[in-house]
């Protein structure tokens, strides 16, 4: 009977030790990686299948990705159509606690407000996400939601460290108020109800209308849209509808898409045509994700003089965007300095 | 404060007497006029002072008072009005759930996909299919494959494909060319598949006739397996091992019927047959990946089981695809090496076959290759056969692939065959993700 107890206390320990370890979290793209890590703390081991400057969509899922996937304690996608490869590869990983449903799976994009649901679904209008847009890590308000998904996720499997993760999710949530809105806005009127006007789209028009002590609330907006409103209501061509979430939330505007359809290369005559809207609009940056052809972006570039960026379209896209909040330093740092650039060399806008 | 505006005004006044009085005498009441507006002035001006003289004293006021006081009145109501101003909180009705909320019973309806591959064929001499029957020189509808895939519960899936072919010209058979549940919650890394399917014989049998990187299977393949492959009733067992040194090692046991009907007994077949295949799957970097298989089938031959097969096979893939602009390069290489060893009346025959083929993308929707087949037959080691084809394949998107491709042919017994091909293959409906072995 001791025996029996001494055994029992040694597995159940080792229970313990397994969760005090580390839980073996695996992720579809390197930004729900640096999303997990964040939250997860030193209680994680986090892998992401796919590299920065890969398509997310077209992932060849290998072996190599389904014995990743075969250790793991939570698995987490984003969902939404994106990452149709993910069946495959949970399929091949014989983990039955991280299938779809499963405690130990996550969907990111569980509870986040969808842009861009098509109201007719065909192929004939191209490589539709029936959904909605998929790419929605790059609103950082979105990252608040996702990283609760995370949260519930890893509290879910490792319960002892509940208040641990609800702590990170919280600093967390914290930063991504106070690098999008500034540490004084924030300190001023709170994380919450600046969340709240942003999304209704009130937030300029407000600070914009209000003053405190004298000064009007618009000079104290700082961080990401403190800087994006240098390029507020400023046009752009883009290759991919991939940026959707971004002008929404900085206010730069779409003004096309160099695929006339989603996943259809462009043409010589849809090339023609953006140059002509180009011209006749002013439109002074071209922006093309690190993953697809430059040629047609290159070509526009050279008969208009608008400025081509080549930009990261996930964390570790480029060298030097290491984590999830690099990303935004980097794609406002850019157009900052790309709209700044294209203003000394055509005059005033 | 309030006296000095009086002192001014009787100031202003006492000032404009005098100058009245050191002028000439005026008419009175033009004096009395100009007196009057006078006053008026003053009194403005008065008003004016005393408004900001009151701004004034409460801005010093308000500096002056404590900082717990003075910011949290207005601090207070600014927070008010951004709560105000944001109105509701957003509707949920915005939000999403992950996967599409279910709605009606039909949710539960299986995906479905439909593959369509037509195929254009120009022979410089007369060709026959098994049946004596001519199949050259026309254009065909080769094959529509209809694809169900469900979640049955939570612990198993099934598939059900079903093919429309074209044997003869005009003449259509349905077959079931797969039909199986997979149970993917087994302990110890298994997974097991029971039911209909094409067996794991090297690597390109699994693919299905419209996933073939090519028009057609590879000679050894059509010539050892069938004319379409292998695909049988059986239970499949797979295990992942740990990865070692890199390589991620997969073993699979079939039980099968033995109705192959090139190296088995076929229809005449009354015990089962067994296959083992083990693949090495290595990435090497992030842009490359090779994969090593070995794979050996044992049935009997003949319907008393008496006569023994095994037929074996080495299989190699390489594949290039850089991550950064993964959609726009790519390079195959794939290789299979077969060798049969059949147990007949008189003299067991033992056969080799073998082919291998090269493709390249050179940009997002073009890929071209080469592939080069030999083999020798499973009654005899004495004839062989071999082939050379080249193709290009255009993909207008995903789901809709042209391909243009030569063949030469020769084989023992028969004249050389010259085939000019042109296939147009396409896809709609759920479209399930190929595998990593899938090629184009």
């Amino acid at each position: 009977m001791r025996r029996f107890i001494y055994s029992f206390l040694l597995l159940a320990s080792a229970g313990l030790h397994a969760e005090e370890a580390g839980i073996n979290v695996v992720t579809t793209l390197p930004d729900l990686k640096s999303i997990a890590e964040i939250i997860g703390g030193d209680k994680v081991k986090v892998k992401a299948l796919s590299l920065g400057y890969q398509d997310p969509h077209y992932v060849t899922p290998k072996p190599s990705l389904m014995a990743a996937v075969n250790k793991a304690d939570l698995f987490v996608e984003i969902g939404l159509d994106l990452e149709l490869w993910t069946e495959r590869v949970l399929d091949g990983a014989r983990n039955p606690k991280v299938r779809k449903g499963q405690r130990g799976h996550v969907y990111a994009s569980k509870g986040v407000a969808r842009l861009e649901i098509p109201q007719a679904i065909s192929r004939a209008a191209g490589d539709l996400h029936p959904q909605g847009n998929p790419h929605i890590w790059l609103d950082p308000l979105n990252a608040k939601v996702m990283a609760a998904n995370i949260a519930e996720g890893l509290k879910r499997v490792a319960p002892a460290q509940a208040s641990y993760f609800d702590d990170r999710l919280k600093a967390f949530e914290k930063a991504v108020d106070e690098r999008l809105f500034g540490k004084v806005l924030v300190t001023l009127l709170g994380g919450r109800i600046l969340t709240r006007l942003t999304r209704q789209g009130k937030l300029i028009e407000f600070l914009e209308a209000k003053e405190f002590r004298g000064e009007k609330l618009i000079g104290k907006l700082g961080g990401w849209l403190g800087e994006a409103r240098k390029f507020r209501g400023q046009k752009i061509i883009t290759f991919h509808q991939a940026w959707v979430y971004f002008a929404n939330r900085f206010g730069v505007v779409v003004a096309n898409t160099i695929e006339e359809k989603p996943g259809i290369p462009p043409s010589a005559k849809r090339r023609d045509l953006l140059i002509q809207q180009a011209r006749s609009e002013n439109i002074r940056v071209i922006a093309v994700g690190t993953y697809y052809d430059t040629s047609v972006p290159e070509a526009m570039a050279e008969a208009t003089g608008a400025k081509l960026l080549v930009l990261p379209i996930m964390t570790e896209g480029v060298k030097d965007v290491t984590d999830y909040f690099g990303l935004f330093d980097y794609l406002i740092g850019r157009l900052v300095q790309a709209f700044e650039e294209a203003k000394k060399e055509r005059g005033s806008p | 404060m309030k006296k000095q505006p009086n002192q001014l005004l009787g100031l202003g006044l006492v000032l404009a007497a005098g100058i009245a009085v050191a002028e000439e005498p005026a008419d009175p009441a033009a004096l009395r006029k100009e007196m009057q507006e006078l006053k008026q002035s003053f009194k403005d001006m008065r008003r004016a002072y005393e408004a900001r003289l009151q701004t004034l004293e409460q801005r010093l006021d308000a500096l002056q008072k404590p900082a717990a006081e003075r910011p949290a009145d207005e601090l207070e109501a600014l927070r008010r009005d951004a709560e105000t101003a944001a109105g509701e909180k957003a509707a949920d009705a915005e939000k999403t759930e992950a996967t599409t909320p279910p709605k009606a019973l039909n949710v539960f309806n299986p995906r479905i996909t439909v593959f369509g591959d037509l195929l254009a064929r120009a022979d410089d001499r007369k060709v026959f299919n098994e049946d004596g029957e001519s199949v050259g020189d026309r254009i065909g509808l080769r094959e529509v494959e209809l694809d169900f895939r469900a979640d049955v519960d939570p612990y198993a899936k099934a598939v059900l494909i079903l093919g429309l072919e074209e044997e003869a010209p005009n003449e259509f058979t349905t077959t079931v060319e797969e039909g199986y549940a997979t149970f993917e919650t087994l302990p110890f890394d298994l997974h097991a598949k029971v039911g209909r399917f094409r067996t794991s014989f090297g690597q390109i049998n699994k693919l299905h006739l419209h996933d073939l990187p090519q028009v057609n299977y590879p000679l050894p393949v059509r010539t050892l397996l069938g004319e379409e492959g292998d695909n049988q009733n059986g239970l499949a067992i797979s295990y992942l091992g740990p990865t070692l040194k890199g390589f991620v090692p997969e073993l699979e046991f079939q039980l099968l019927n033995g109705e192959n009907e090139r190296v088995l007994a076929g229809g005449d077949s009354n015990s089962p047959a067994y296959l083992g295949h083990l693949k090495l799957f290595r990435d090497v970097g992030e842009n490359q990946f090779v994969e090593l298989g070995a794979s050996h089938l044992f049935g009997f031959n003949d319907e008393n089981n008496e006569q023994a097969t095994h037929l074996t096979g080495f299989d190699f893939l390489y594949k290039w695809k850089p991550l950064e602009r993964g959609e726009y390069r790519s390079f195959v290489f794939q290789s299979e090496l077969f060798y049969l060893d059949r147990e007949q009346p008189g003299a067991n025959v033992h056969s080799l076959g073998a082919y291998g083929y090269g493709q390249y993308q050179f940009g997002k929707r073009w890929y071209a290759g080469f592939r080069g087949d030999w083999t020798e037959f499973p009654d005899s080691a004495n004839r062989d056969a071999w082939s050379v084809s080249s193709y290009l394949s255009f993909y207008t998107t995903e789901f809709l692939r042209l391909r243009v491709g030569f063949e030469h042919t020769e084989e023992d017994g028969q004249d050389p065959l010259d085939t000019l091909f042109f296939q147009l293959t396409f896809v709609f409906g759920s479209h399930p993700v190929e595998p990593y072995w899938f090629n184009k």
